[in-house]
This record gives structure tokens, C-alpha cells and sequence, in this order.
């Protein structure tokens, strides 16, 4: 053992040693986007991990369509019964679509947002460890990727871009503790921040904090993004909240929001280059009319 | 001396594409349940340096960890250094107490997955405050390090296999 410390090898190892905790302080002082040594990694990899996860995405749906035969069956009868609580509803969805449509040329909702630049990407890798589902895409800052531009499905939001490098990027879901979304539900005017929390993201929910105790919201309400902040456009929808329960300290509660999208099944993405909060304003230069009257 | 060289090459290529393969399991965004929670590089790096002399091990292994920082969101070169360093213990291990068996190697594997859990654990969540943390540890990692460790008897026959093409001479050679 004397001997490995005199030897060459052991010099060897130090100079690795050093080396390698020199790429992890010129990371830490590069932030979130990619370093050198990094992106060098990310180049060569990306295109592997692309065709591999094509590949496991193929093979993977084929066996889980036998291991998950039961899971299947389950869902199969808990959509029928959904489909049937639907018929009853769709009655009464006439009458809503007519008076949504007023309400839209009253107030002006747009229904697409053409202020949006998109950018679409393909999840091509997840976080092997309990990262609140972190996941890479195969678009980087090469494609006009930023930190902090929002990752969104059809369905709803997913996340946001934590890390860039040139060829890929990192996204951080909205289970984790690291993101803060500032929401809104339309039925109660009521505005809150979803974070992450370790034991609701294990089963893929999400919390709605510091909510005050008489609060007016519920079970089923939908939560959508508030736009306050900046980070995240308005009105892209969250997630519904499942339960509502008091905090251990018994001052404030919180919710458990089950968001629209499964973070741990996405395989295709939208990320948000750039919006505008045209809406804002808008209202800025309304209220700033008024005043002036 | 040629064929040595060449022989060690290919079996040196062969390391290198399972550890891409692996990697690419373990990364992976859709595959069985019963495989998210191997940590694949693990048993590649320890098996690797249980045979192999101790540089070239460490240098695998920083490969290796190099690759799973691209995959993670955590500081890039963590895995790497961590690697690094676990192989460079395995390799050390195997040279001067014990012999490379599939046992020892599991083992090893089971003491190096739980070494690196303990690290994350402690670093990206104890550190960061996070409620519910020991829980997770205690339903996740715990069942990730056991799933990784009996994963490493399959890595040990595989890369035995390889390292027979050149087999290292001396091999309680630290050097």
C-alpha cells in the first residue's frame, strides 16, 4: 500500500483528480449553460442518445403493452365510466360554447397565442436518479434555447429549461422544488405559486402553498398559470388540485396538484423561446387612459 | 508485441461501447420499470477495475462519470470525480487483499452504489432542506442500490469475457 503512494500511478490519480475538480469549478462559475468539457460531452453524446432512446421508446411501448396488460384493463374501464359521465355533460356544452363565445368577444381572450415562439423537442433522456423527473431534449441554445424558457405540452405546462448546452437541454419539471409558477384558477379569481415537495413528487404530484385557511378553492379546480413574474406566459393550464390539507404548522394550507401532464411518460415537448405579456400591456396603457380622464 | 497491443485496444473498445450501452439504458425515457433503478455505470466501472491496472481504471471511470453528468442535472464532473475515486479504491481493493470473484465484485458494487446514494442523498437533499428527503431514500435509493448490486454478477460475466482477449500478466502490479 506504502508503495501505491510513492509510485507513479499515485501522482497520476492526483493529477486526474485535479483535473476533474477543475471542470467542476469552471462549471460552477459557467452557471446554467454548458462549460467546454461539457459541451464536447454533449456533441458526441447527443446523437447516440437520440437514436437510443427512439429505439427504447419502440421496444419499451412493446413490452409494456404485455406488463402493464392489467394496469391497461384498469384504465379501459375508468375512461368507459368517464365517457359516460361525459354524454351526461355534453347536453349542456351547447349552451356553455354559445356563451363562452360572448364572453370571448367581450373581453377579447385569444384563443391561440401568436405571440408565442416555439421551438419543438424530443425527449431523448431521463435522470436516471431522483431528480423530480429531470429530463433531456435534443434542441440547446445552437436552436435559440434559453434558461428559463417554459417547456409545454398541448396539454399543459411541464416544466422549465434549467440547463443549456449547444446540442441539448435540460428540463426541470414542475414537481421540483427548484421551480415556482405563479398560478390562477379562473372559478375563485384566486392566485397562489406551485412548488415541488420530495414526498408528493414520488407519486408525480406537485404543491400549491401558503394557501390561507379559507380559501375557496377545491377539489377539480383547474390551475393555470398566472403570467406574474414573467418566467411563465399566462393562462397555460397546470394541473388540478386533488385535496386540500393543513400544514404542519396549522396556520396555512396547501394543495396537491395533479398536473395535466405526465412528466414521466412525455416523450415530445414545446419550448417557449419568447412571449410577450402584450395582455399587461394593455391593461397598463387602459389604466394609465383612465387616470389621465 | 503488435498483437498485445491490438489485442488490448479491442478489449479497451469493448469497455467503452458497454459503458455507451449501458449508459444509454440507463438514460433511457422509456423502458421496463423493473430496470429505472439500476445505476448501470456503477457495476461497469467497479467490475472494470477490479480486473484492470489502477490508472487505466480511473480513467474508464472518468469517463464513464463524464457520461452520466451529461444525463443528470447536477454539477458536471460530480459522477466523474466520484467514479474516479470509487474505482480507484475497487482497483486498489482487488490488487492487495482480495481476489476478483463475482461475490467480492458484487460486493463492491453493493458498497460503491451505496456510497454514491449516500453522497447525493446527503449533498442534493439533506443539504437542501427538502422535506420528505428520508423517505424517498429510504423507498428509492435503498431498492436502486440493491437492484444495482445483483445487476453487477451479469456485468462481471460480461466484462470477464472481454478482459480475457488480454488478459493483464502481473496482476498485482500497481503500476
Amino acid at each position: 500500500m506504502k508503495d501505491f503512494f510513492k509510485g507513479k500511478a499515485f501522482k497520476a490519480i492526483i493529477c486526474l483528480f485535479a483535473l476533474v475538480l477543475g471542470i467542476i469549478i469552471y462549471q460552477a462559475a459557467r452557471g446554467n449553460y454548458a462549460s467546454l468539457p461539457e459541451a464536447v460531452v454533449g456533441t458526441v453524446v447527443t446523437p447516440i442518445v437520440n437514436v437510443s432512446s427512439k429505439i427504447s421508446n419502440t421496444v419499451g411501448g412493446f413490452f409494456n403493452m404485455f406488463l402493464n396488460a392489467k394496469d391497461i384493463e384498469e384504465e379501459n374501464k375508468k375512461l368507459k365510466a368517464e365517457i359516460s359521465e361525459l354524454y351526461k355533460k355534453s347536453s349542456d356544452f351547447e349552451k356553455y360554447k354559445s356563451e363562452n363565445e360572448q364572453l370571448k368577444k367581450a373581453l377579447e381572450i385569444k384563443e391561440l397565442r401568436p405571440d408565442f415562439e416555439m421551438q419543438s423537442a424530443a425527449v431523448i433522456g431521463r435522470d436516471n436518479e431522483f431528480n423530480f423527473y429531470t429530463f433531456t431534449v435534443n434542441k440547446g441554445s445552437l436552436n435559440g434555447i434559453k434558461v428559463n424558457n417554459p417547456v409545454i405540452t398541448n396539454e399543459g405546462l411541464v416544466g422549465i429549461i434549467s440547463h443549456v448546452a449547444p446540442t441539448y437541454s435540460v428540463v426541470t419539471t414542475v414537481l421540483s422544488p427548484d421551480v415556482n409558477i405563479g398560478i390562477y384558477n379562473a372559478r375563485t379569481m384566486s392566485t397562489g405559486v406551485v412548488g415541488g415537495s420530495a414526498d408528493l413528487a414520488v407519486n408525480g404530484n406537485t404543491k400549491l402553498k401558503l394557501l390561507p385557511r379559507n380559501t375557496t378553492l377545491q377539489k377539480g379546480d383547474i390551475i393555470e398559470t398566472s403570467g406574474d413574474g414573467g418566467v411563465y406566459p399566462e393562462g397555460i393550464i397546470l394541473g388540478t388540485i386533488q385535496t386540500l390539507k393543513a400544514e404542519n404548522s396549522g396556520v396555512s394550507m396547501y394543495g396537491v396538484i395533479k398536473p395535466v401532464v405526465d412528466v414521466t411518460e412525455v416523450s415530445d415537448v414545446v419550448i417557449i423561446k419568447k412571449f410577450s405579456l402584450k395582455a399587461e400591456t394593455e391593461n397598463t396603457q387602459e389604466e394609465e387612459e383612465t387616470l389621465a380622464e | 508485441m503488435a498483437l498485445k497491443k491490438y489485442k488490448n485496444l479491442i478489449k479497451w473498445s469493448l469497455y467503452v461501447a458497454l459503458a455507451v450501452l449501458l449508459f444509454c439504458f440507463q438514460t433511457a425515457p422509456t423502458k421496463l420499470s423493473v430496470l429505472s433503478d439500476i445505476q448501470f455505470l456503477i457495476p461497469v466501472v467497479i467490475v472494470v477495475a477490479s480486473f484492470e491496472k489502477i490508472v487505466p481504471s480511473a480513467v474508464f471511470a472518468l469517463f464513464c462519470g463524464l457520461l452520466w453528468d451529461y444525463s443528470v442535472q447536477r454539477q458536471f464532473g460530480y459522477n466523474a470525480l466520484i467514479l474516479m475515486l470509487v474505482a480507484v479504491a475497487a482497483s486498489l481493493v482487488m490488487k492487495l487483499y482480495i481476489m476478483p470473484m463475482p461475490l467480492s465484485v458484487c460486493s463492491l458494487v453493493l458498497i460503491a452504489s451505496l456510497v454514491h446514494t449516500i453522497l447525493d442523498f446527503f449533498f442534493f437533499f439533506v443539504l437542501t432542506g427538502l422535506s420528505g428527503a428520508f423517505s424517498i431514500f429510504i423507498r428509492q435509493s435503498i431498492s436502486a442500490v440493491i437492484a444495482t448490486s445483483v445487476f453487477g454478477i451479469a456485468v462481471y460475466f460480461l466484462i470477464y469475457l472481454i478482459y480475457k482477449i488480454s488478459p493483464i500478466k502481473a496482476k498485482f502490479d500497481i503500476d
